[in-house]
C-alpha cells in the first residue's frame, strides 16, 4: 500500500470511528416514546457514510455490513418501521460490530469466525421484521472469466464496479466502459451475477450486473476514474491500486492472474480458512482454553504497543517542522546581527530577532506540549454505553451525566485512568445505585443519576464520579476493617478515613460479589493508578443520598496560566484560573473580627484576607502600609478569599514542575516553575492555602 | 452513415459552436433553441445522442429529459446536460431525470469531443 493510501486509510478509519460513536450515542440518547426524525436521519447517514467510505477504501465486508444496518434503517427513517428498544439494541450490537471489523480491517485481518457467528445472527434478526431488507442472494456459484488477456509486467488497478440500477434508464452504453477501459491497458474481468435477484422479482430495465475488474497500465488513477465520470456514485465503484512493482504478490493475485480465479472465489475460500488455534484445537494438541489465553495475551500485547504510540494529525507536525524551519532562520539572524552588534542597524537586527525567537520559541513550546495533551472525552465516551448495558444487565434506570470532556489531560493520564473510572462508574451502578423499587420507596426518581465530572482547578484536574445512590455504609466498612485488621479495636477514624478504606486491597463490603464488579480489578486499582500519577482520592458521602469519589491529579506536564505575584522577595505564581480581580484596599476596608482575623467588605460579601507573607513565612516584619493593601481575590470550591501581596508583576503562562518528584508535598503549594530570568518561582494551590489559613484559624482560636 | 445528434441549447453561438465541433468530426446534427421545440425536432428521428443546456425559456432541460426518456423512442438513448455548475447538484438533478452524463461549461470543443466518445 502507498504512504498516500495509508494516509487516507487513516483517515477513514478515524472518521468511521467517530461515525460509529456518533451511532451509539445517538441510539442511546433517543426516546424511544417519542422518536426524533432528525435522530433516525442521523443515524442513517453515518451508516450511509461508513457504508460509503469503507467501499471506497477497499473494506468490502465493513460496506457489506454496514449497508445491512443501512437499510434496517431506511424503512425506520421513512416511518414505516418501528424504533423499538430490541431494534435499538440489534443496532447498538451493530455499531459494536462496525467497530470489531474496523478494527481487525485496520490490523489486516479477517472478522475472527465467533464475531462472523454473532454477525450473522444479527443480520437475521435484523431481517426477521417482514418491513426490513430482504434477504440477501444465496451465495455466487464460481465464476470463469470472460476474458483473460496475457500478463504484462507493470502496475494498475483492481476495481470492483456495480452498475447503477437506473443505468439502462439512463442510457448508458456499459460496454462503451470497458472498450475505454482497455484502451488503458490489459484487462481481466470477472462478472460477478450475485446482485441479480430472482427472474420472477426482476425488473428487466433494472441492472444488477457487477464486475471485478483487475486493469494493469501505467496511466494514473484518474483516467480511470474519468472512464466511470457517469456511472460512479460513491460506493458502487472501488478503485484500489495493486501491489506496488518489486512487491510480492499475495497467492490470490496470482491465482487470480494465472489461473484465472474469481476475487469473489478467494474472499470466500479466504473466509473458510482456519485459524491457527482452531487448527491446533482440532489436531487435540492444545486445549480451547489455552488457545482463547494465549489471544487474550496477544491482544494485550497489542494493545499495549498502541497505547505507547501517540496519533498526531499531520498538519500538527508539519506546523513543527515549518516552525523549526523558522528558527534556523532566526538563528542564521542572531549570526549575523551578533557580528554588527556595534552598529545601529546590528542592534536593530538583533532586537527584532529575539522578539521572533521569542514568539517561535512560545509557540514551539505549546504545540510541543499540546501534542500529548488529549481530551478526557477520550476516557469517558465508553462511558454511556458502559453505564446502559451495566442498568440493563441489573434492572436499574440509571442516566449518565457527563461535564468537561474536553478538559485536556497528558496522554499517559488517560490511558492510566481508564481502568479506575471504568471501576468506579461500574461500582456507582452496581453498589452505589439502589433497585428502582427502593428507590421510589424511599421517595428517589426511580432512574438514578451518575454524574462524571472533568474540570482544570488550581493546577490540578478533578475528575469526579458521583451517584445519588444509597452511599456508604459506614458501620459495615469500620466493621469490615476491623475484621481485614486494617483498624485496630477501638480505633476512632475520620469519616474521611474511614471512606478511603474502600480503596485497600481485597476490601469489598457487599457479601455476594456480583459478577459485575467482582471481576478482576479491585477499588485498590483506583488508588494504585492515582497515587502512580501523583494524584490523591477524595471520597464524599452521605447516607441515603449518594456517594462523590474524586480523583485529584496533578498537571504534571501541563502549561499553566499564571499571575506572578510578588511577596517579600520571593515570587509566586497564582494560577489565573482561580484569580477573579485583584484590587487595591483604601483606608479601613479590611477590619479585624474575633481578635486577629482580617476581612474584607466586597459587595456586601466578608471575605476573609489572607496575608500570605505570614502564612507563607516570608519576609517577616517587611509588612506593606497597613492602611494599602494590595489583593488577589480568589476562589476555590465555592469559597473565596482575598491574598494580600506586596506586588502584581504580570500574567504569563509558566510550565509546571512537580515539586513533589524533586522535594517533597508541600500544603499550599501545587508545584514550581522556571521564570524567564532562571529563577525559581512557586505555583500557589488555593484551597490548599484556604485549608492552610484554616488550620491556622483553628489554632489560633 | 453518419451518426445524428440533437443539440438543444437557447444560445446560437453555443449551437453553432457544436454544431461545427460536431459536423467536423464527422457527425450529423440537428438544432433545437429550447426543449418544445426539441421534442418537435426529434420525434420520428432516429438520434444516436441529445445534448441539452439546463436553463432554456418555455422548457427547462431537466424537464425535456424527463419528456424524452417517458417517450419508448428515446428511452435508452444517450443525453448530455451542459452545465455550468460544477457542484453536485444540478448534476445530481440531471442524473434522476435520467441523463446519461454532463459537460461542464465551459468547455473546449476536444473535451466536448471527448465526453461525446464517451457515451456513444
Amino acid at each position: 500500500m502507498s504512504d498516500a493510501m495509508a494516509q487516507f486509510r487513516d483517515a477513514f478509519f478515524e472518521e468511521a470511528t467517530e461515525l460509529a460513536d456518533g451511532m451509539e450515542a445517538t441510539l442511546l440518547g433517543m426516546d424511544l416514546a417519542a422518536v426524533e426524525v432528525e435522530d433516525l436521519h442521523t443515524l442513517f447517514r453515518a451508516a450511509h457514510s461508513i457504508k460509503g467510505n469503507a467501499a471506497t477504501f477497499g473494506f468490502p465486508e465493513v460496506a457489506a455490513f454496514t449497508h445491512k444496518l443501512e437499510s434496517t434503517l431506511e424503512p425506520v427513517r421513512q416511518g414505516t418501521r418501528a424504533m423499538t428498544p430490541d431494534l435499538r439494541e440489534l443496532m447498538l450490537q451493530g455499531v459494536d460490530l462496525i467497530r470489531s471489523h474496523l478494527h481487525h480491517a485496520r490490523r489486516g485481518e479477517a472478522l475472527p469466525a465467533k464475531e462472523q457467528q454473532v454477525q450473522e445472527a444479527l443480520v437475521a434478526r435484523l431481517q426477521e421484521d417482514p418491513a426490513s431488507a430482504p434477504p440477501a442472494p444465496p451465495p455466487p456459484p464460481g465464476q470463469a472469466p470472460v476474458r483473460s488477456v496475457a500478463m504484462q509486467g507493470g502496475r494498475g488497478f483492481s476495481i470492483r464496479f456495480e452498475a447503477p440500477a437506473d443505468s439502462f434508464r439512463r442510457g448508458i452504453n456499459l460496454e462503451r466502459l470497458f472498450r475505454d477501459l482497455a484502451k488503458l491497458g490489459t484487462l481481466q474481468i470477472w462478472p460477478d451475477l450475485t446482485r441479480t435477484p430472482k427472474v420472477e422479482d426482476m425488473d428487466p430495465e433494472d441492472c444488477h450486473l457487477a464486475w471485478d475488474i483487475r486493469l494493469e497500465t501505467a496511466h494514473p488513477q484518474i483516467d480511470v476514474d474519468d472512464i466511470f465520470e457517469f456511472v460512479a456514485e460513491g460506493d458502487n465503484l472501488r478503485i484500489q491500486p495493486l501491489s506496488p512493482e518489486g512487491a510480492v504478490p499475495s497467492l490470490g493475485e496470482i491465482l487470480q492472474t494465472e489461473a484465472g480465479v474469481s476475487p469473489a472465489d478467494i474472499r470466500e475460500a479466504l473466509s473458510q480458512q482456519k485459524r491457527l488455534g482452531e487448527l491446533l484445537v482440532d489436531m487435540g494438541k492444545v486445549k480451547p482454553e489455552a488457545v482463547n489465553k494465549a489471544l487474550d495475551q496477544q491482544q494485550k500485547k497489542r494493545n499495549q504497543a498502541e497505547a505507547s504510540t501517540v496519533r498526531v494529525a499531520t498538519e500538527k507536525i508539519d506546523r513543527l517542522v515549518n516552525l523549526v524551519g523558522e528558527l534556523v532562520i532566526t538563528q542564521a539572524m542572531l549570526a549575523q546581527a551578533s557580528q554588527q552588534s556595534n552598529t545601529m542597524l546590528g542592534e536593530e537586527q538583533m532586537s527584532a530577532a529575539l522578539l521572533q525567537l521569542d514568539r517561535q520559541t512560545r509557540e514551539l513550546q505549546e504545540r510541543v506540549m499540546g501534542i500529548r495533551m488529549v481530551p478526557v472525552e477520550m476516557v469517558f465516551s465508553r462511558f454511556p454505553r458502559m453505564v446502559h448495558e451495566l442498568g440493563k444487565q441489573l434492572g436499574k434506570d440509571v442516566e449518565l451525566v457527563m461535564e468537561g470532556q474536553a478538559t485536556e489531560l497528558d496522554k499517559t493520564f488517560i490511558e492510566m485512568l481508564v481502568d479506575p473510572l471504568t471501576h468506579l462508574v461500574r461500582n456507582a451502578v452496581d453498589h452505589g445505585m439502589e433497585d428502582k423499587e427502593e428507590r421510589l420507596k424511599t421517595g428517589k426518581p426511580a432512574m438514578g443519576t451518575i454524574a462524571l465530572r472533568a474540570s482544570s482547578r488550581g493546577g490540578h484536574i478533578h475528575i469526579e464520579v458521583k451517584d445519588d445512590g444509597k452511599g456508604l455504609n459506614r458501620d459495615r466498612i469500620y466493621q469490615k476493617a476491623l475484621d481485614r485488621g486494617l483498624l485496630q479495636p477501638g480505633a476512632r477514624p475520620s469519616d474521611e478515613e474511614l471512606n478511603l478504606l474502600i480503596f485497600e486491597p481485597g476490601f469489598s463490603t457487599v457479601e455476594q460479589v456480583s459478577d459485575l464488579s467482582g471481576r478482576g480489578v479491585g477499588m485498590d486499582v483506583v488508588k494504585q493508578n492515582v497515587r502512580a500519577l501523583g494524584g490523591r482520592i477524595e471520597v464524599e458521602s452521605q447516607p441515603g443520598r449518594g456517594t462523590l469519589i474524586r480523583l485529584v491529579l496533578p498537571l504534571t506536564l501541563a502549561i499553566l496560566d499564571g499571575l506572578t505575584v510578588r511577596v517579600a522577595d520571593e515570587t509566586y505564581v497564582f494560577p489565573l484560573a482561580s484569580v477573579l480581580e485583584s484590587f487595591q484596599t483604601k483606608g479601613d476596608d479590611v477590619q479585624t473580627v474575633k481578635g486577629d482575623r482580617e476581612v474584607i467588605s466586597l459587595r456586601g460579601e466578608f471575605i476573609p484576607v489572607v496575608r500570605l507573607q505570614s502564612l507563607l513565612a516570608v519576609g517577616a516584619g517587611q509588612s506593606a502600609a497597613a492602611d494599602r493593601t494590595l489583593l488577589v481575590l480568589v476562589e476555590s470550591e465555592g469559597r473565596r478569599a482575598a491574598m494580600a501581596v506586596d506586588e502584581l508583576l504580570g500574567q504569563q503562562q509558566v510550565v509546571i514542575k512537580s515539586l513533589e518528584t524533586h522535594y517533597r508535598r508541600v500544603e499550599g503549594i501545587s508545584g514550581a516553575t522556571i521564570l524567564g530570568d532562571g529563577r525559581v518561582a512557586l505555583i500557589l494551590d488555593v484551597p490548599g492555602l484556604m485549608r492552610l489559613e484554616a488550620g491556622a484559624a483553628a489554632v489560633g482560636a | 452513415m453518419g451518426r445524428l445528434i440533437l443539440t438543444v441549447d437557447d444560445s446560437s453561438t453555443m449551437r453553432q459552436m457544436i454544431t461545427f465541433t460536431l459536423k467536423g468530426a464527422g457527425f450529423d446534427v440537428l438544432e433545437a433553441g429550447d426543449g418544445v421545440e426539441a421534442l418537435e425536432v426529434a420525434t420520428g428521428k432516429k438520434l444516436d445522442l441529445i445534448i441539452t443546456d439546463v436553463n432554456m425559456p418555455r422548457m427547462d432541460g431537466i424537464t425535456l429529459v424527463q419528456r424524452l426518456r417517458a417517450l419508448p423512442q428515446f428511452k435508452f438513448t444517450p443525453i448530455l446536460v451542459l452545465t455550468t455548475e460544477s457542484d453536485a447538484s444540478m448534476k445530481q438533478k440531471g442524473k434522476e431525470a435520467g441523463a446519461t452524463g454532463w459537460i461542464v461549461k465551459p468547455f473546449s470543443p476536444e473535451k466536448l469531443l471527448d465526453v461525446v466518445n464517451k457515451v456513444i
